[in-house]
C-alpha cells in the first residue's frame, strides 16, 4: 500500500463504525499507524498475485508435498 | 524433592512405570501435587488445581489396573493443559475475564483422545488472554513466571504449559500455536514443544484464535514424549473437517531412528540476522552437535520471510477480530488493554488484503518447499532474543507494544503462515541460566522427521533433562 493508499484515522473510524465497534479518534490514529507497515509490506505480494490463485491452493500444496 | 521423585520422570517413563505397577497413579499424582503446592506461589502457572478430584481419579485408575483394565498407554498419568481446551462440565476461562465462569458443554477432540488413553486431570494451566499474546503477561490472572528466573517471562501464549512442564508439575501439557504460542514458551522455559502441521490435529473444542492458523500440540520434556502424545492425538476427526485424513505414522518409532543421513538446512539470512550473542552461540553449538550425530548441514536460501510474517499477521488479526466482534461491541472493558489493542488493529485491514493473504498461502508454501527441496528439515532459532524480564516486556497497549511483540515472534510467524510443523528444542543456556531454544522446521505432515532429529539431539545433550531449582 503506497502512502496515498494509507488509511486515515477518519477512514479507520468509519470502518470500525460499519461493524459496530466504537473507537476514539486517538485509537483510530493508533490503529492506522500500527497496521500500515503490515499492509504496505504485503502490498507488493498482493499486487502480483496470479488471477486464479485461491485459498484452497494451500491444501493442494500441502498434499502435493506429502505425495512427493 | 528427592532424586527418586516420580514427578521428575519423562512422560513415557512414568507411563511405563504405572503400567508395570512399579508406581501407582496415586503416588505419581501425589508427587505432582506436592510440587505444584511448592511451585505455584512462585510461578502462577495454574488457573485451577483440582487436587481432590485428581487423587480420586488416580485411585480409580489404580483400582482398574489392579483388575487388569488399562484404559490406554497413558493410564493413570496426571496431566494439566492450557485452559482453552473445552472439557465438558469444567470451567474453561481461556485466560479471560469474559469466560472466567464459562462451563464447557463438550470436550475437545485432542483432550478426549488423551483422556481415552487414560490420563488424569490435575487442573488447568494459565495462558495469555484468549491465547493472544507472546509474552506470558495476563492482566486478569497475573503474569506467569519463568521457573529458571522468576523475573523473566515464560513466553506465551501457552505460558502456564511452559512453566509447569519446566518445573515438573505436569509431565506434559497441551498448548496451541497460532503465531508461536507453543514454541515461545518452550524456548524460554527450556522444554520441548511441537507445533503441528495445520490439519494434523483436530481443532474441535479448542478455543479458536485464527481458524486458518491455529494448531494444537504438546509441550513436554522430551521429543519422544511429544511423539507419544502426537500419536494419540493426530488423525481425522468428523468434528473438524479441516483435519487431515493423512495416515498417522508411528512417531515413537521415528524418534528411535539415528540422525545418520539426515540433511538439515540452515538459512543464510533472516533467521541468522540480529541474534542475541547467546542465541547465535547456541545455534552454532547445535549445528556442531547435529553434525557429530551424523546429520549433514546445508545452507539454504529461503524466500522473503518478512512477507510471510506480514501475511500471517493479516490473517491472524482479522480472524481473531471476527471471533471477538460481538464481545468487542458488548464488553470492550472486559478485555485487557493489549488484547483489545490487537483486536482493534483488524479494523483497519481491508477485506481484500485478508483474502489476498489467504490466496498467496499455497504459492508461498510451494516456494518454500522448492527452496528446501534438498533438505529434510530446517534449523533456526525460535526467537532472536533470550527471555526478557516481565517488567521490560510489560508493554500493555503502549506505542512500544507492537515492536516488542514483533521482535519476539519474528522467527515463528512465518512458519505459522506456511502451516509447517516445527519442534522447539532446549538447546543451551545463557551464562545467567536462562534457556535458549532452537526450532527444527519440517515439511507438511512430516512431524516424524522432527521427532527423529529432536530425539537424536536429546540423546547427545542434556539441556532437556535439566530442572530448575525451587526458589528459596
Amino acid at each position: 500500500m503506497s502512502d496515498s493508499k494509507r488509511l486515515s484515522a477518519d477512514q479507520v473510524g468509519a470502518m470500525a463504525a460499519t461493524v459496530g465497534v466504537t473507537i476514539s479518534d486517538a485509537v483510530a490514529t493508533r490503529i492506522a499507524g500500527a497496521v500500515a507497515p503490515t499492509i504496505s509490506g504485503f502490498a507488493a505480494i498482493s499486487e502480483k498475485l496470479p488471477f486464479d490463485a485461491e485459498p484452497a491452493s494451500f491444501v493442494v500444496a500441502q498434499n502435493r508435498s506429502v505425495k512427493a | 524433592m528427592s532424586s527418586t521423585d516420580p514427578a521428575l520422570m519423562s512422560l513415557a517413563a512414568v507411563a511405563d512405570a504405572i503400567a508395570g505397577k512399579k508406581l501407582s497413579s496415586r503416588e505419581v499424582t501425589q508427587a505432582c501435587l506436592a510440587r505444584i503446592s511448592r511451585w505455584q506461589p512462585h510461578l502462577n502457572a495454574f488457573i485451577a488445581i483440582e487436587a481432590e478430584e485428581a487423587l480420586a481419579a488416580a485411585s480409580a485408575a489404580d483400582d482398574a489396573l489392579a483388575k487388569g483394565r488399562s484404559r490406554g498407554v497413558l493410564h493413570g498419568v496426571p496431566l494439566a493443559h492450557k485452559d482453552m481446551y473445552y472439557d465438558a462440565g469444567k470451567v474453561v476461562t481461556c485466560g479471560s475475564k469474559i469466560r472466567r465462569d464459562w462451563v464447557a458443554t463438550s470436550t475437545a477432540t485432542a483432550l478426549q483422545r488423551l483422556k481415552d488413553a487414560g490420563t488424569v486431570r490435575l487442573g488447568s494451566l494459565q495462558m495469555a488472554e484468549f491465547a493472544y499474546g507472546p509474552t506470558g503477561h495476563n492482566v486478569h490472572f497475573g503474569p506467569v513466571h519463568n521457573p529458571w528466573h522468576l523475573d523473566h517471562i515464560t513466553g506465551g501464549s501457552s505460558s502456564g504449559s511452559g512453566a509447569a512442564v519446566a518445573a515438573r508439575l505436569t509431565f506434559a501439557a497441551l498448548g496451541s500455536d497460532t503465531g508461536g504460542s507453543i514454541r515461545m514458551p518452550s524456548n524460554f522455559c527450556g522444554v520441548t514443544g511441537l507445533k503441528t502441521t495445520v490439519g494434523r490435529v483436530s481443532r474441535a473444542g479448542a478455543m479458536p484464535l485464527s481458524h486458518s492458523l491455529d494448531t494444537v500440540g504438546p509441550l513436554a520434556r522430551t521429543a519422544e514424549d511429544c511423539a507419544l502424545l502426537l500419536g494419540l492425538m493426530a488423525g481425522a476427526d468428523p468434528a473438524d473437517p479441516t483435519c487431515s485424513h493423512h495416515p498417522v505414522p508411528d512417531y515413537r518409532a521415528a524418534a528411535r531412528e539415528p540422525l545418520t543421513g539426515v540433511r538439515i538446512g540452515v538459512p543464510r539470512t533472516f533467521y541468522v540476522d540480529d541474534l542475541d550473542p547467546d542465541v547465535a552461540r547456541v545455534l552454532d553449538e547445535t549445528i556442531a552437535t547435529l553434525t557429530r550425530e551424523g546429520a549433514t548441514i546445508h545452507r539454504v536460501d529461503l524466500p522473503d520471510q518478512t512477507a510471510l510474517s506480514d501475511a500471517c499477521q493479516i490473517v491472524m488479526i482479522v480472524e481473531a477480530a471476527a471471533f471477538h466482534q460481538a464481545w468487542m461491541i458488548e464488553r470492550p472493558r472486559d478485555y485487557g488493554p493489549q488484547t483489545m489493542m490487537r483486536l482493534q488493529n483488524a479494523l483497519a485491514v481491508p477485506a481484500l488484503a485478508y483474502l489476498d493473504a489467504l490466496r498467496w498461502r499455497g504459492l508461498a508454501l510451494s516456494a518454500h518447499l522448492a527452496a528446501t527441496e534438498s533438505v529434510d528439515a530446517v534449523l533456526a532459532p525460535v526467537s532472536p532474543m533470550v527471555a526478557p524480564t516481565i517488567a521490560e516486556s510489560d508493554v500493555g497497549n503502549s506505542p512500544d507494544a507492537e515492536p516488542v511483540l514483533r521482535r519476539l515472534t519474528r522467527f515463528t510467524r512465518p512458519i505459522n503462515y506456511l502451516g509447517l510443523p516445527s519442534l522447539a528444542l532446549p538447546s543451551g543456556f545463557t551464562p545467567g541460566g536462562l534457556p535458549v531454544g532452537m526450532q527444527v522446521i519440517g515439511r507438511p505432515f512430516d512431524e516424524a522427521m522432527l521427532v527423529r532429529i529432536g530425539a537424536a539431539f536429546q540423546r547427545a545433550t542434556d539441556f532437556h533433562a535439566r530442572c530448575p531449582a525451587l526458589p528459596q
